[in-house]
Protein backbone atom coordinates (compact mmCIF):
# COMPACT_ATOMS: atom_id res chain seq x y z
CA UNK A 1 0.00 0.00 0.00
CA UNK A 2 1.15 3.51 -1.05
CA UNK A 3 1.94 6.14 1.59
CA UNK A 4 -1.02 8.23 0.08
CA UNK A 5 -3.45 5.13 0.14
CA UNK A 6 -2.71 4.64 3.39
CA UNK A 7 -3.24 8.18 4.58
CA UNK A 8 -6.17 7.97 2.80
CA UNK A 9 -7.48 4.57 4.67
CA UNK A 10 -6.58 5.70 8.18
CA UNK A 11 -8.57 9.04 7.49
CA UNK A 12 -11.53 7.23 6.43
CA UNK A 13 -11.04 4.79 9.17
CA UNK A 14 -11.06 7.61 11.74
CA UNK A 15 -13.83 8.94 10.51
CA UNK A 16 -15.98 5.58 11.19
CA UNK A 17 -15.05 5.62 14.58
CA UNK A 18 -17.98 7.45 16.10
CA UNK A 19 -20.56 5.66 14.23
CA UNK A 20 -19.09 1.92 14.81
CA UNK A 21 -18.36 3.03 18.45
CA UNK A 22 -22.29 4.14 18.49
CA UNK A 23 -22.94 0.45 16.60
CA UNK A 24 -21.23 -1.54 19.02
CA UNK A 25 -22.50 -0.02 22.20
CA UNK A 26 -26.19 -0.67 20.86
CA UNK A 27 -25.34 -4.30 19.74
CA UNK A 28 -23.91 -4.66 23.30
CA UNK A 29 -25.50 -2.88 25.64
CA UNK A 30 -22.45 -1.99 27.21
CA UNK A 31 -19.89 0.77 26.52
CA UNK A 32 -16.69 -0.95 27.96
CA UNK A 33 -17.39 -4.04 26.61
CA UNK A 34 -18.05 -2.80 23.12
CA UNK A 35 -14.91 0.16 23.01
CA UNK A 36 -12.87 -2.81 23.64
CA UNK A 37 -14.71 -4.61 20.62
CA UNK A 38 -14.05 -1.70 18.82
CA UNK A 39 -10.40 -1.36 19.74
CA UNK A 40 -9.92 -4.78 18.34
CA UNK A 41 -12.26 -4.32 15.10
CA UNK A 42 -9.76 -1.70 14.41
CA UNK A 43 -6.88 -3.66 14.74
CA UNK A 44 -7.69 -6.25 12.83
CA UNK A 45 -9.05 -3.68 10.04
CA UNK A 46 -5.57 -2.66 9.97
CA UNK A 47 -4.44 -5.83 8.88
CA UNK A 48 -6.66 -6.68 6.65
CA UNK A 49 -7.01 -3.04 5.39
CA UNK A 50 -6.60 -4.99 1.76
CA UNK A 51 -9.75 -6.82 1.91
CA UNK A 52 -11.72 -3.49 2.04
CA UNK A 53 -13.02 -3.98 -1.84
CA UNK A 54 -15.34 -1.06 -1.83
CA UNK A 55 -13.67 1.69 0.26
CA UNK A 56 -17.55 3.30 -0.22
CA UNK A 57 -18.87 0.60 1.91
CA UNK A 58 -16.10 1.11 4.98
CA UNK A 59 -18.77 1.41 7.10
CA UNK A 60 -20.20 -1.89 6.63
CA UNK A 61 -16.87 -3.73 6.06
CA UNK A 62 -16.03 -2.43 9.73
CA UNK A 63 -19.74 -3.59 11.24
CA UNK A 64 -18.95 -7.03 9.57
CA UNK A 65 -15.18 -7.49 10.89
CA UNK A 66 -16.76 -6.44 14.60
CA UNK A 67 -19.62 -8.46 14.18
CA UNK A 68 -17.61 -11.43 13.57
CA UNK A 69 -14.93 -10.51 16.44
CA UNK A 70 -18.16 -10.28 18.90
CA UNK A 71 -19.54 -13.86 17.62
CA UNK A 72 -15.77 -15.07 18.45
CA UNK A 73 -15.80 -13.62 21.80
CA UNK A 74 -19.60 -15.10 22.52
CA UNK A 75 -18.19 -17.80 21.48
CA UNK A 76 -15.36 -18.08 24.00
CA UNK A 77 -17.67 -16.81 26.82
CA UNK A 78 -19.89 -19.77 26.72
CA UNK A 79 -17.15 -22.14 26.85
CA UNK A 80 -15.45 -20.62 29.49
CA UNK A 81 -18.77 -19.68 31.31
CA UNK A 82 -19.65 -16.28 31.78
CA UNK A 83 -18.32 -13.37 34.70
CA UNK A 84 -21.01 -11.05 35.43
CA UNK A 85 -19.46 -8.29 37.40
CA UNK A 86 -21.54 -5.79 39.92
CA UNK A 87 -19.22 -2.97 39.05
CA UNK A 88 -19.89 -3.11 35.67
CA UNK A 89 -23.20 -1.48 35.91
CA UNK A 90 -22.12 1.86 35.57
CA UNK A 91 -20.69 0.87 32.32
CA UNK A 92 -24.10 0.03 30.92
CA UNK A 93 -26.07 2.17 28.48
CA UNK A 94 -28.15 4.57 31.54
CA UNK A 95 -24.31 5.73 32.25
CA UNK A 96 -23.98 6.78 29.12
CA UNK A 97 -26.74 8.82 27.93
CA UNK A 98 -28.41 12.09 29.47
CA UNK A 99 -30.57 11.53 32.85
CA UNK A 100 -33.45 13.01 31.45
CA UNK A 101 -33.82 9.58 29.08
CA UNK A 102 -33.14 6.97 31.41
CA UNK A 103 -36.35 5.59 31.82
CA UNK A 104 -37.15 4.95 27.94
CA UNK A 105 -33.33 3.74 27.60
CA UNK A 106 -34.05 1.41 30.27
CA UNK A 107 -36.66 0.31 28.67
CA UNK A 108 -35.21 -0.04 25.23
CA UNK A 109 -31.76 -1.23 26.90
CA UNK A 110 -34.00 -4.33 29.02
CA UNK A 111 -35.82 -4.88 25.82
CA UNK A 112 -33.28 -5.44 23.33
CA UNK A 113 -30.99 -7.42 25.34
CA UNK A 114 -33.55 -10.14 26.00
CA UNK A 115 -33.35 -10.56 22.23
CA UNK A 116 -30.77 -12.27 20.25
CA UNK A 117 -27.87 -11.19 18.83
CA UNK A 118 -28.74 -11.83 15.39
CA UNK A 119 -32.12 -9.52 15.93
CA UNK A 120 -30.49 -6.90 17.89
CA UNK A 121 -28.36 -6.23 14.76
CA UNK A 122 -31.29 -6.96 11.86
CA UNK A 123 -32.60 -3.79 13.89
CA UNK A 124 -29.59 -1.24 14.10
CA UNK A 125 -28.67 -1.93 10.62
CA UNK A 126 -32.41 -0.80 9.31
CA UNK A 127 -33.77 1.35 12.40
CA UNK A 128 -30.17 3.02 13.56
CA UNK A 129 -27.91 2.66 10.64
CA UNK A 130 -31.01 3.56 7.72
CA UNK A 131 -29.45 0.48 5.43
CA UNK A 132 -32.15 -0.47 3.11
CA UNK A 133 -33.02 -4.25 2.68
CA UNK A 134 -31.11 -4.51 -0.37
CA UNK A 135 -28.07 -3.07 1.75
CA UNK A 136 -28.79 -5.39 4.65
CA UNK A 137 -29.02 -8.49 2.55
CA UNK A 138 -26.08 -7.06 0.86
CA UNK A 139 -23.75 -6.84 4.62
CA UNK A 140 -25.57 -9.93 6.43
CA UNK A 141 -24.80 -12.31 2.57
CA UNK A 142 -27.94 -13.22 3.04
CA UNK A 143 -31.14 -13.25 0.59
CA UNK A 144 -33.64 -10.39 0.82
CA UNK A 145 -36.49 -12.81 1.89
CA UNK A 146 -34.28 -13.38 5.30
CA UNK A 147 -33.89 -9.73 5.72
CA UNK A 148 -37.72 -9.38 5.70
CA UNK A 149 -38.67 -12.23 7.65
CA UNK A 150 -35.52 -11.68 10.25
CA UNK A 151 -37.01 -8.37 10.98
CA UNK A 152 -40.32 -9.00 11.17
CA UNK A 153 -39.32 -11.48 13.40
CA UNK A 154 -37.44 -9.17 15.34
CA UNK A 155 -39.65 -6.04 15.71
CA UNK A 156 -42.34 -8.51 16.83
CA UNK A 157 -39.75 -9.34 19.96
CA UNK A 158 -38.89 -6.06 20.42
CA UNK A 159 -42.58 -5.00 20.75
CA UNK A 160 -43.44 -8.23 23.36
CA UNK A 161 -40.57 -6.57 25.67
CA UNK A 162 -41.28 -3.26 25.33
CA UNK A 163 -44.90 -3.95 25.98
CA UNK A 164 -44.33 -5.90 28.66
CA UNK A 165 -43.93 -3.84 32.42
CA UNK A 166 -41.61 -5.08 34.28
CA UNK A 167 -44.66 -6.73 36.60
CA UNK A 168 -45.56 -8.76 33.42
CA UNK A 169 -48.57 -7.44 32.36
CA UNK A 170 -48.89 -6.16 28.77
CA UNK A 171 -50.02 -2.55 28.32
CA UNK B 1 -61.32 -7.76 7.44
CA UNK B 2 -63.49 -8.15 4.42
CA UNK B 3 -62.21 -7.21 0.97
CA UNK B 4 -58.36 -7.76 1.81
CA UNK B 5 -56.54 -11.03 1.87
CA UNK B 6 -54.70 -10.97 5.75
CA UNK B 7 -51.55 -8.85 5.09
CA UNK B 8 -48.31 -10.91 5.55
CA UNK B 9 -46.20 -9.59 8.71
CA UNK B 10 -43.32 -8.90 5.73
CA UNK B 11 -44.98 -6.03 3.99
CA UNK B 12 -46.15 -4.88 7.07
CA UNK B 13 -42.56 -4.27 7.86
CA UNK B 14 -41.54 -3.04 3.98
CA UNK B 15 -44.54 -0.56 4.13
CA UNK B 16 -42.94 0.97 7.55
CA UNK B 17 -39.80 1.40 5.52
CA UNK B 18 -40.35 2.51 2.51
CA UNK B 19 -39.65 -0.70 0.77
CA UNK B 20 -42.81 -1.50 -1.14
CA UNK B 21 -43.56 -0.21 -4.67
CA UNK B 22 -45.65 2.21 -4.67
CA UNK B 23 -49.01 0.63 -6.09
CA UNK B 24 -48.70 -1.58 -3.11
CA UNK B 25 -47.96 0.64 -0.80
CA UNK B 26 -50.98 2.29 -1.70
CA UNK B 27 -53.23 -0.91 -1.33
CA UNK B 28 -51.18 -1.55 2.18
CA UNK B 29 -52.11 2.01 3.01
CA UNK B 30 -55.75 1.21 2.06
CA UNK B 31 -55.77 -1.77 3.96
CA UNK B 32 -54.33 -0.74 7.26
CA UNK B 33 -56.77 2.55 7.01
CA UNK B 34 -60.08 0.83 6.82
CA UNK B 35 -58.77 -1.85 9.51
CA UNK B 36 -58.18 -0.07 13.32
CA UNK B 37 -56.40 -2.91 14.71
CA UNK B 38 -53.95 -3.64 12.11
CA UNK B 39 -53.88 0.93 12.13
CA UNK B 40 -52.29 0.15 15.94
CA UNK B 41 -50.06 -2.41 15.18
CA UNK B 42 -48.73 -0.10 12.64
CA UNK B 43 -48.09 2.85 14.42
CA UNK B 44 -46.81 0.51 17.53
CA UNK B 45 -44.09 -0.58 15.31
CA UNK B 46 -43.17 2.87 13.99
CA UNK B 47 -43.29 3.91 16.87
CA UNK B 48 -40.27 1.55 18.30
CA UNK B 49 -38.45 2.22 15.27
CA UNK B 50 -38.20 5.81 16.17
CA UNK B 51 -37.44 5.00 19.47
CA UNK B 52 -34.40 2.73 18.89
CA UNK B 53 -33.65 5.69 16.85
CA UNK B 54 -33.76 8.36 18.96
CA UNK B 55 -32.01 6.42 21.86
CA UNK B 56 -29.12 4.98 20.16
CA UNK B 57 -28.46 8.16 17.73
CA UNK B 58 -27.12 10.36 20.25
CA UNK B 59 -24.19 7.49 20.85
CA UNK B 60 -22.42 8.63 18.27
CA UNK B 61 -21.58 12.23 19.58
CA UNK B 62 -19.18 11.02 22.51
CA UNK B 63 -15.94 11.73 22.06
CA UNK B 64 -13.53 9.05 20.88
CA UNK B 65 -11.52 7.77 23.53
CA UNK B 66 -7.68 8.91 23.08
CA UNK B 67 -6.63 4.98 22.75
CA UNK B 68 -8.95 4.73 19.57
CA UNK B 69 -7.04 7.14 17.62
CA UNK B 70 -4.27 5.69 18.45
CA UNK B 71 -4.94 2.64 17.57
CA UNK B 72 -5.66 3.87 13.94
CA UNK B 73 -2.48 5.71 13.57
CA UNK B 74 -0.52 2.05 14.49
CA UNK B 75 1.81 4.48 16.31
CA UNK B 76 1.35 4.50 20.38
CA UNK B 77 3.76 6.52 21.38
CA UNK B 78 5.05 5.25 24.71
CA UNK B 79 8.21 7.46 25.58
CA UNK B 80 10.05 6.34 28.67
CA UNK B 81 12.00 8.78 31.07
CA UNK B 82 15.10 8.00 29.89
CA UNK B 83 14.93 8.97 25.89
CA UNK B 84 12.49 11.93 26.91
CA UNK B 85 15.57 13.00 29.01
CA UNK B 86 18.23 12.28 26.36
CA UNK B 87 16.07 14.65 23.97
CA UNK B 88 15.58 17.22 26.73
CA UNK B 89 19.37 17.05 27.33
CA UNK B 90 20.24 17.41 23.00
CA UNK B 91 17.14 20.27 22.92
CA UNK B 92 18.30 22.28 26.01
CA UNK B 93 22.01 21.99 24.67
CA UNK B 94 21.53 23.52 20.97
CA UNK B 95 18.72 25.98 22.19
CA UNK B 96 21.63 27.25 24.83
CA UNK B 97 23.69 27.68 22.23
CA UNK B 98 21.63 29.46 19.57
CA UNK B 99 18.84 30.86 20.84
CA UNK B 100 15.09 29.41 20.93
CA UNK B 101 13.40 31.41 18.86
CA UNK B 102 14.32 30.46 15.68
CA UNK B 103 14.36 26.80 16.61
CA UNK B 104 10.49 26.80 17.52
CA UNK B 105 8.16 24.66 16.18
CA UNK B 106 4.82 24.91 16.77
CA UNK B 107 5.51 28.40 18.67
CA UNK B 108 1.66 29.46 18.28
CA UNK B 109 1.25 26.75 21.15
CA UNK B 110 3.68 27.27 22.92
CA UNK B 111 3.32 31.13 22.99
CA UNK B 112 -0.41 30.86 23.70
CA UNK B 113 0.82 28.76 26.73
CA UNK B 114 3.05 31.11 28.15
CA UNK B 115 0.62 33.67 27.69
CA UNK B 116 -2.25 32.03 29.17
CA UNK B 117 -0.15 30.83 32.35
CA UNK B 118 0.91 34.55 32.59
CA UNK B 119 -2.71 35.56 32.94
CA UNK B 120 -2.84 37.15 29.72
CA UNK B 121 -5.80 35.35 28.82
CA UNK B 122 -8.92 35.30 29.90
CA UNK B 123 -10.51 31.63 30.52
CA UNK B 124 -14.06 30.68 31.66
CA UNK B 125 -13.77 28.10 34.78
CA UNK B 126 -15.06 24.56 34.09
CA UNK B 127 -15.98 21.19 35.46
CA UNK B 128 -12.58 20.05 37.70
CA UNK B 129 -12.46 16.63 36.51
CA UNK B 130 -12.39 14.19 33.14
CA UNK B 131 -15.53 15.80 31.67
CA UNK B 132 -14.93 19.18 31.73
CA UNK B 133 -11.34 18.59 30.00
CA UNK B 134 -12.84 15.98 27.45
CA UNK B 135 -15.74 17.97 26.58
CA UNK B 136 -13.89 20.81 25.80
CA UNK B 137 -11.12 18.89 23.69
CA UNK B 138 -13.80 16.42 22.27
CA UNK B 139 -11.18 13.98 23.85
CA UNK B 140 -11.38 11.42 26.46
CA UNK B 141 -9.01 12.83 28.98
CA UNK B 142 -7.93 12.57 32.63
CA UNK B 143 -7.11 15.55 34.88
CA UNK B 144 -3.25 14.94 36.03
CA UNK B 145 -3.25 14.26 39.51
CA UNK B 146 0.41 15.89 40.22
CA UNK B 147 -0.05 15.71 43.91
CA UNK B 148 2.81 12.88 44.58
CA UNK B 149 5.11 15.75 42.60
CA UNK B 150 4.45 18.58 45.79
CA UNK B 151 1.43 20.19 43.28
CA UNK B 152 -1.75 21.11 43.68
CA UNK B 153 -4.95 22.13 41.64
CA UNK B 154 -5.65 25.87 41.47
CA UNK B 155 -8.30 25.75 38.85
CA UNK B 156 -9.60 24.17 35.13
CA UNK B 157 -10.36 26.76 32.36
CA UNK B 158 -11.54 26.77 29.14
CA UNK B 159 -9.40 29.14 26.98
CA UNK B 160 -9.15 30.25 23.57
CA UNK B 161 -6.36 28.27 22.00
CA UNK B 162 -3.52 28.78 19.12
CA UNK B 163 -6.04 27.16 16.61
CA UNK B 164 -8.93 26.48 18.48
CA UNK B 165 -10.36 25.34 21.99
CA UNK B 166 -7.44 24.91 24.68
CA UNK B 167 -7.86 24.13 28.35
CA UNK B 168 -5.75 25.62 30.89
CA UNK B 169 -4.88 23.97 34.27
CA UNK B 170 -3.22 25.38 37.13
CA UNK B 171 -1.37 24.22 39.70
CA UNK B 172 0.46 25.60 42.97
CA UNK B 173 3.27 23.96 44.13
CA UNK B 174 4.15 23.88 47.61
CA UNK B 175 6.39 27.29 47.35
CA UNK B 176 3.15 29.05 45.93
CA UNK B 177 5.05 28.77 42.39
CA UNK B 178 2.38 28.41 39.71
CA UNK B 179 2.52 25.31 37.05
CA UNK B 180 0.26 25.44 34.22
CA UNK B 181 -0.65 22.27 31.92
CA UNK B 182 -2.19 23.42 28.50
CA UNK B 183 -3.85 21.27 26.61
CA UNK B 184 -5.35 21.58 22.48
CA UNK B 185 -5.78 19.49 19.62
CA UNK B 186 -2.32 18.18 17.75
CA UNK B 187 -1.48 19.69 14.53
CA UNK B 188 -1.50 16.29 13.42
CA UNK B 189 2.59 16.42 14.61
CA UNK B 190 4.89 14.41 16.76
CA UNK B 191 7.05 17.22 19.01
CA UNK B 192 9.10 17.26 22.13
CA UNK B 193 10.77 19.87 22.90
CA UNK B 194 12.06 22.06 26.19
CA UNK B 195 12.55 25.63 26.11
CA UNK B 196 13.31 28.68 28.12
CA UNK B 197 11.10 31.83 28.06
CA UNK B 198 11.76 34.85 29.46
CA UNK B 199 11.96 33.05 33.30
CA UNK B 200 9.95 30.27 32.71
CA UNK B 201 10.65 26.18 31.11
CA UNK B 202 8.39 25.30 28.65
CA UNK B 203 8.02 21.90 27.51
CA UNK B 204 6.06 20.93 24.25
CA UNK B 205 4.99 17.30 24.26
CA UNK B 206 2.65 16.73 20.91
CA UNK B 207 1.42 13.57 19.68
CA UNK B 208 -0.97 13.27 17.11
CA UNK B 209 -4.05 14.01 18.85
CA UNK B 210 -3.03 15.86 21.91
CA UNK B 211 -0.68 19.16 22.04
CA UNK B 212 0.42 19.01 26.03
CA UNK B 213 2.60 22.46 26.96
CA UNK B 214 4.22 22.70 30.49
CA UNK B 215 4.78 25.95 31.75
CA UNK B 216 6.60 26.96 35.15
CA UNK B 217 9.64 28.33 36.60
CA UNK B 218 11.75 25.11 37.61
CA UNK B 219 15.15 23.38 36.95
CA UNK B 220 14.42 20.99 33.54
CA UNK B 221 15.00 18.02 35.92
CA UNK B 222 12.16 19.32 37.92
CA UNK B 223 9.93 20.18 34.60
CA UNK B 224 10.64 16.77 33.27
CA UNK B 225 9.74 14.87 36.16
CA UNK B 226 6.88 16.55 36.52
CA UNK B 227 6.01 16.81 32.53
CA UNK B 228 6.09 13.06 32.60
CA UNK B 229 3.87 12.69 35.20
CA UNK B 230 0.99 15.36 33.63
CA UNK B 231 1.97 13.76 30.37
CA UNK B 232 0.67 10.25 31.51
CA UNK B 233 -2.17 10.88 34.02
CA UNK B 234 -4.19 12.71 30.97
CA UNK B 235 -4.79 9.14 29.71
CA UNK B 236 -7.45 6.63 30.49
Amino acid sequence: MTAGRDETFTAALTAQIPALRRYATALLGHATAADDLVQDCIERALRQADSLLDPLRMGAWLRSILHNLHIDALRRSRRQGVKVDLADIDNTMAAVVPPRDHAGVMDMDRAMAALSVEHRQILLLIGLEGLNYREAAAELDVPIGTVMSRLARARERLRQELGTVPGGERV
Amino acid sequence: MTGFAPLPEEDLHAFIDGELEPARARAVADQIAADPALAAKVAAYQSDKALLAAHYGPLIDRPVPLAMHRAVRKKPMRLNFARLAMAASVLIAIVAGFGYRALLPGGDVIGTAVAVHGGAVAGRTIAADASGISETLGLKLKLPDLSKAGYTLAEVAAVPGARGKAVKIAYRSAAGEPFTLYLENSSGREQFEITKRGDVLVCLWQDDVLSTVMVGKMPAAEMLRVASMAYNGLYF
